[in-house]
């Protein structure tokens, strides 16, 4: 008996499937590969994701812990079942119903989870406990999971749903503003996601790396025999050989005076980080070629290691410990910018508060990792790359430089992206199948483990600072200095695009306070660790520490309240010049802390914390004000000052909108929609969205910052604007009267004085075939239903005024954080009791969308706050290798969420929306540090550094407590 | 990542799979396993399931003088089990900290303790509990090990070419016990976790997150839980057992120890006053 396979039968969704596998296949693989389930996913490698999970004999389980082999005779239920499975069914509708999902991703695996608990409750009431307990095997990193928990409410029959469908919003008017349910959610919930690795095909290849085991050594010898001789194994390429396929690393910013370190994507001579890609495997599948991966052996001479930015930054020319020796320094940018006569400022002050601030290295962690799946045309020269990416065009733009190949024969394709977070804003892995589908001619997929995120995935955050302010006794604000060393790891514009990030942190850091004396010093560094990206708040969650800590530190000082030491200091009138340059256009930051301290009712929450403190019990709160810098434009960087849409009326009346924004779980299939049924006049169940193709959609930077709400939906109206001119002239002709008299609303075109109408088709089959445009649409700029639609935003300047200021986000959303904590002074834990939130944003497209955005950056925040952590050893060794060890939040981490809004009508965009869904990224780290030094105050401590882990806070505790014994 | 190749067998009965068991590696749920193989951080080049062996149980049983765990019995199981939820709740609070619904679906009590992680949370609770494992080796000869001598080193335990048919819990003395875990998020793996066990001869704190093997504390007086303060004397002196590492140090454990295990006798006292 051959015991390396086994023939198994299994049941799965009612279909019997009899095979012979391998020993060592997942169940996973099976799923997807062999009964062709594809909501069956990959999220780690640990079991700690649930992304997999599917029935056997009536239970759950995580299919990627368990064997095929180990099977058979079994029953197997995915989601894809729902159609048989009534409770799955009632779940997907009631996920859909109230936005229990953003990405996607997770939410197979959640279903599967959901069923099982209400299968097991047989209808009995199920408490949030009980709800948490049953999907606390499934991450999402999107929503926060307070969704996810009112959704399962929903289909216990416990709740009602949040949004709305388009048939119960049939009579509405106006469709932005509408909480209506996604359009993508059908798709997801049923296990119909479009992510990249459902794309694989019979007879494509798998690509596997071997990386690094150094963090900073020569590479002295590759030895790649026994993978080469591996049956299955294709091609074996090292990083000195594939210099003859492509250039180094294309960059996402050249802006300042940046440094670029023109690294390729295998490493060459040396490695700079543990977990870098060394040799580059192509085999018949993905077991194969992780075992010719694990088979290389590299010998190495090491060099020295630098996992301290200060150091590493104070390294000089010869240094042996320069990552780039050409740099002849460790720093890869610097920036100062000083305003006002500083120094005399702080002599003549009555109170100067100092602190170190600082935040440790954590990352993005989307649920699904970077993946790409690449077809090399050697006869045309041309390539397809599937990728999950959150910028298609700049990606096309990349490996046109990186591979020599012509832009216009390289077609990017993203479906459904299983987050971004800011992580997904830059290439470097996904050249891996690209390098392979050009040697071996034929599909190549590389999918990311886990782990490979965890030791060469982007890194974020990872701050160290320091902020000095100059106060009158009254409170008020004289000056203020900030300065701040970031750690890039091995780069920050390269692999990333993360060098911004601190760089913002110094800008904003005078956030909406009147200051008019400011300095700032900030310093990016590189060390040898994973590369530092992008991530959801990009430094205005450190300006905002930097300023508020502080605020905090001085109301105590001068015996101030916090909320009215900020409102001393606060703007007092919009538009409002930041010292640094970027004008805040308007707002409502003091209507904001106003309704936020009556939402949270804070002298009933004093008194509980003083009646609290009798029975030994720390409880804690607080609340400050934030601003969320959207919209970002860089010059020097893929980031432009536009976005553009084409849209298209097709000869049904159809209508089309295609976007090189990207749908990476922020809902844009929908709030377009509601846009382009607005702004058009078209029924909305007759508008199509669609992204992700670099082919259809003209160009466009991509998703991040916000850009959709403010660009993209500019762009609509400008296309909407050029369409309705010839509808309006067609019309005319068909209805017999003046454009004028056309009246367009729900999908119906109206002659306002005989009240004759006629449809979309009808009139668009009148100008595309009869009588046809020569008729229809003779007076018009353009016989064609289909137009281009850019938008430029108007509050942008790249052009330095005379004091060398610029502004690279356009509209200032603003709002209020407020939080109660309760800290158990003996283990240092930390309970998150509520978190509140006002935020305003301006006009709402979709109330239901913003929520869950607001929703999931707060937990998501939560988590780098409490408990995620990228951390290295001294030899520079990442100590996480999972989602658990790293401390990826579960629903356990979700606290109750209350949130507010006002809605400030930006001036500046077309329909008077400004950016959202950073607000929890922005203010929740440091809102949470002022509640825990709240509930400690009794030990009198300051809490100035992230992670808030518990031992930390009981180190923090113990400090303080030895400290007034020493008094 | 997907686990290297291995042969993989199904034996039927338990002599089949103790012919099969030089230099192989036994599973049965594979909830600890499986992901160790994933990363590769454990090479298997044999793999025996033993979950179709009709000899091994699944059950949770009363006996006269213990309740029998058998081989097979998931987390789950334990979960459901009135016998348990009866006489021994410290189990099932052990047993709901344990990973998730999907997880506890598939892991066994025997396959946690087997794992030999001196965090594995049924191993603190079952320790607690004075609790006796019964193996059976290839020439089918059972003998009954008390758990206490079970564990050697980290994920290391005395057994040789064995399987473990048994879990027994001999529950004449048994009066109340409780189990408490110090973990960054619920359900994550514990950074210490706690389990006293009280009977009329004597009072057992077991106490787990340390480097090697559980750490246990008993007295034996007979004054039920005076000898709290015993116990809580008792621990100071054990800073060595712990580790440091990137969640907290030597240090920050040995008081979560002491926090945890003064919260445990407390309640415990409390239960036994009631």
């Amino acid at each position: 008996m051959n015991n390396d396979e086994r023939d198994i039968a299994v049941s799965v969704n009612g279909i019997e499937i009899v095979k012979s596998v391998p020993s060592r296949m997942l169940l996973t693989d099976f799923l997807r590969t062999v009964a062709n389930k594809k909501s069956v996913r990959f999220g780690c490698e640990e079991g700690s994701c649930g992304a997999c999970t599917v029935e056997i004999d009536g239970e759950i389980v995580k299919s990627c812990l368990v064997l095929a082999a180990s099977v058979h005779g079994k029953v197997i239920t995915t989601v894809e079942n729902y159609r048989n499975d009534k409770i799955i069914q009632n779940i997907q509708e009631a996920f859909v119903g109230s936005h229990a999902l953003q990405c996607g991703y997770c939410t197979s695996g959640m279903i599967m989870s959901a069923a099982a608990l209400i299968k097991r409750s047989k209808g009995a009431h199920l408490s949030d406990d009980e709800i948490k307990t049953g999907i606390s095997g499934n991450i999402c990193r999107c929503t926060g999971y307070t969704n996810i928990i009112h959704a399962i409410k929903v289909a216990n029959s416990q709740a009602k749903p949040l949004g709305k469908t388009e048939l119960e919003l049939k009579e509405t008017k106006n469709w932005i503003g509408q909480p209506l349910q996604r359009r993508e959610d059908v798709r997801l919930t049923s296990g119909r996601g479009r992510y990249v690795d459902n794309y694989q095909e019979t007879g494509d290849l798998y690509a596997a790396v071997a990386r690094s085991n150094q963090a900073h050594a020569k590479i002295i010898q590759i030895d790649t025999s026994i993978a080469e001789a591996m049956p299955g194994v294709n091609r074996v390429i090292c990083g000195e050989e594939a210099k003859s396929y492509w250039k180094p690393l294309a960059p996402t910013m050249e802006l300042l005076d940046l440094k670029l370190p023109k690294r390729y994507a295998l490493a060459t001579e040396k490695t700079i980080f543990y977990g870098e890609a060394l040799v580059l495997i192509i085999a018949d599948d993905p077991y194969i070629a992780e075992d010719a991966a694990r088979s290389v052996h590299v010998s190495y001479e090491p060099l020295p290691v630098n996992t301290d930015p200060l150091k590493s930054g104070a390294l000089n020319t010869d240094d042996d410990g320069l990552l780039y020796p050409e740099w002849g320094t460790n720093v890869q940018v610097a920036f100062e910018f000083e305003h006002g006569n500083i120094d005399e400022k702080f002599t003549s002050s009555d109170l100067i508060i100092d602190e170190k601030i600082s935040s440790h290295r954590y990352s993005a962690m989307p649920m699904e990792t970077r993946s790409a799946r690449a077809t090399y045309d050697p006869a045309e020269e041309s390539i397809v790359v599937r990728a999950s990416t959150q910028i298609p065009h700049q990606m096309r733009m990349a490996i046109g430089q990186v591979f020599g190949l012509s832009e216009s024969r390289i077609e990017v394709l993203a479906g459904d992206v299983g987050g971004g977070f800011g992580a997904k804003l830059s290439v470097d892995s996904e050249y891996f199948a690209i390098l392979g589908s050009i040697l071996c001619e034929r599909p190549v997929n590389w999918v990311e483990t886990r782990t490979e995120w965890m030791h060469a995935g982007p890194g974020a955050r990872d701050y160290h600072t320091r902020s000095r302010m100059a106060f009158t006794r009254t409170g008020k604000i004289l000056a203020m200095e900030t300065k701040i060393l970031a750690d890039m790891g091995c780069d920050g514009a390269e692999r990333g695009a993360g060098i911004g990030m601190p760089l913002n942190g110094g800008n904003y850091a005078p956030g909406p306070y009147i200051i008019d004396t400011y300095r700032t010093h900030v310093e990016c560094v590189v060390t040898n660790k994973g590369p530092y990206n992008a991530y959801r708040g990009y430094g205005k969650d450190l300006a905002n520490m930097l300023i508020e800590r502080i605020l905090d530190q001085a109301a105590d000082r001068l015996e101030i309240d916090p909320i009215e030491i900020r409102r001393r200091n606060l703007l007092t009138s919009y538009p409002f010049q930041l010292v640094t340059g970027p004008i805040i256009e308007n707002g409502s930051l003091r209507e904001c802390l106003d309704r936020l301290e009556a939402n949270m009712k804070l002298s009933e929450l004093r008194e509980q914390q003083i009646a609290a403190v009798e029975s030994g019990r720390y409880l804690g709160m607080a609340l400050i004000p934030y601003i969320e810098p959207a919209g970002a434009t860089f010059p020097g960087s893929t980031s432009q000052n536009y976005e553009s849409v084409t849209v298209k009326i097709a000869s049904d009346g159809s209508v089309h909108v295609m976007t090189a924004m990207q749908n990476i779980g922020q809902g844009i299939e929908t709030a377009y929609a509601q846009v382009c049924a607005d702004q058009i006049g078209c029924a909305i169940k007759d508008v199509t969205v669609s992204w992700g193709d670099t082919k259809a959609a003209p160009f466009g930077s991509g998703t991040f910052s916000s850009r959709g709400a403010m660009f993209a939906v500019g762009a609509i109206i400008n296309a909407a604007e050029k369409l309705l001119s010839r509808i309006r002239i067609g019309a005319s002709v068909l209805l017999k009267c003046t454009p004028e008299q056309i009246i367009i609303n729900s999908g119906l075109i109206i002659n306002s004085v005989d009240k004759t109408q006629c449809t979309f088709k009808e009139l668009a089959y009148a100008a595309y075939v009869q009588p046809g445009s020569e008729i229809i649409l003779a007076d018009a700029d353009s016989p064609l239903l289909e137009a281009l639609g850019t938008y430029r935003h108007p509050q942008v300047n790249w052009k330095a005024d005379d004091l060398g200021r610029m502004q690279f986000y356009p509209a200032h959303a603003n709002g209020a954080a407020g939080a109660l904590v309760e800290v158990d002074v003996e283990t240092g834990k930390i309970d998150i009791k509520k978190i509140w939130m006002v935020a305003d944003h301006g006009v709402i497209l979709n109330p239901l969308l913003l929520k869950g955005q607001i929703q999931g950056s707060i937990v998501q925040q939560i988590g780098g706050t409490i408990y995620e952590n990228l951390e290295y050893s001294e030899n520079g060794v990442p100590y996480a290798t999972t989602l658990k060890e790293y401390g990826m939040p579960t629903v356990w981490a979700t606290p109750e969420i209350e949130i507010d809004h006002l809605a400030t009508h930006s001036p500046s965009t077309s329909v008077g929306a400004k950016g959202a869904g950073e607000d929890g990224s922005i203010a929740t780290s440091t809102v949470l540090m002022a509640a825990v030094e709240d509930a400690l105050r009794p030990f009198n401590v300051k809490v100035m550094s992230c992670p808030l882990s518990p031992a930390k806070i009981r180190e923090i505790i113990k400090k303080a407590t030895w400290e007034k014994v020493d008094d | 990542m997907r686990p290297g190749p291995f042969d993989y067998y199904e034996p039927e009965n338990i002599a089949q799979a103790l012919d099969l068991i030089a230099e192989a590696t036994v599973i049965a749920g594979g909830q600890s396993l499986i992901p160790s193989m994933r990363l590769r951080q454990v090479t298997v080049t044999k793999l025996i399931s033993i979950s179709n062996i009709a000899e091994l149980s699944g059950d949770i049983i009363k006996k006269a003088d213990s309740i029998e765990i058998g081989a097979l019995t998931t987390l789950s199981d334990l979960l459901s089990s009135q016998i348990i939820e009866e006489h021994t709740p410290w189990l099932r609070e052990a047993a709901q900290q344990v990973g998730d619904v999907q997880v506890r679906n598939l892991a066994t009590v025997v396959g946690n303790i087997c794992w030999s992680d001196p965090r594995a949370n049924m191993s603190i609770a079952l320790l607690a509990s004075n609790a006796i494992i019964t193996t059976i080796n290839s020439k089918l000869q059972e003998r009954k090990i008390s758990l206490k001598d079970f564990f050697v080193s980290f994920q290391k335990n005395i057994l040789e070419n064995e399987l473990v048919k048994n879990i027994l819990i001999p529950n004449h003395e048994l009066a109340a016990g409780r189990y408490l875990e110090f973990s960054r998020q619920r359900n994550d793996l514990a950074l210490v976790n706690v389990s006293v066990v009280s009977s009329e001869k004597k009072t057992t704190l077991v106490i787990g997150g340390t480097r090697n093997v559980p750490l246990i504390i008993e007295t034996d007086e007979h004054n039920k839980m005076n000898h709290a303060a015993t116990i809580m004397n008792k621990i100071p002196d054990r800073l060595n057992d712990f580790h440091t590492d990137q969640y907290g140090s030597q240090q920050y454990r040995l008081e979560l120890a002491i926090s945890l295990a003064r919260r445990v006798l407390n309640s415990l006292r409390c239960k036994l006053d009631e």
